[in-house]
């Protein structure tokens, strides 16, 4: 039990942190995103 | 991507010399996500094409993504605690410092000394990234606002808002570290 615990919030802490990085990024892109290859 | 991926892990960083961990980071929760990807994903849509869209259907399109990341921005600022609430505030200043420019010009003003400066001088800027930028002129208004900041090894130029959006990226980083420790 206590495993499989351990399991769903490396799970749940991986989920969210790319749900976070993810939304970021669309941020940047979708409200900055400069000119040329560095967007 | 490689400024805003440096300013994440910068942030990552100054979050774990601060005594941040990952521990509980399942309990960061983000409001409101498809209106971002809804932001991004009509401005990406209008940047399919390989010639340009008509005006008036880019106009629309622009207008209707910045104002669904204001109010995600807007969201989050006000229902993030501490740190992260402060992270969305400094992002919503930069939105805030680019939507200025694009709206007064028509999409962002790059500046011509800029690109020449990290060697794009050749590029056509109205054909950028999803067709929202415009040259800057001696009519622009609010040049100073646009995209008039060389990064040469980054190979891109940026603006003020783009600072403050980096900024903001950073802080929310090293916040969600802290807020979760």
């Amino acid at each position: 039990m206590t495993t499989t615990t351990h399991r769903s919030t490396r799970r749940a802490r991986v989920r969210s942190v790319l749900m976070a990085v993810g939304a970021l990024a669309s941020a940047w892109v979708a409200a900055g995103a400069p000119l040329v290859k560095g967007w | 991507m490689v400024l805003f991926a440096l300013a994440v892990l910068g942030g990552l960083a100054v979050g774990f010399l601060r005594g941040g961990r990952p521990r509980q980071l399942h309990l960061l929760h983000l409001r409101a996500v498809p209106l971002v990807w809804a932001a991004l994903a009509v401005q990406v849509g209008l940047g399919l094409g390989s010639s340009p869209p008509p005006e008036a259907l880019r106009d629309v399109v622009i207008v209707a993504s910045y104002a669904l990341v204001g109010l995600w921005l807007a969201l989050n600022a006000r229902c993030q605690p501490g740190g992260l609430g402060a992270a969305f505030a400094v992002l919503g200043l930069g939105w805030l410092l680019n939507v200025v420019p694009m709206a007064l010009n028509g999409g962002m003003p790059v500046s011509s000394s800029a690109l020449r400066a990290v060697g794009a001088g050749d590029e056509v800027v109205d054909e950028g990234n999803l067709w929202k930028h415009v040259p800057a002129t001696a009519e622009t208004d609010a040049a100073w606002l646009g995209d008039v900041l060389p990064v040469p090894p980054a190979g891109a130029v940026i603006s003020t808002g783009d600072i403050a959006l980096l900024l903001g990226a950073a802080v929310a980083a090293a916040a969600a570290l802290r807020e979760a420790a």
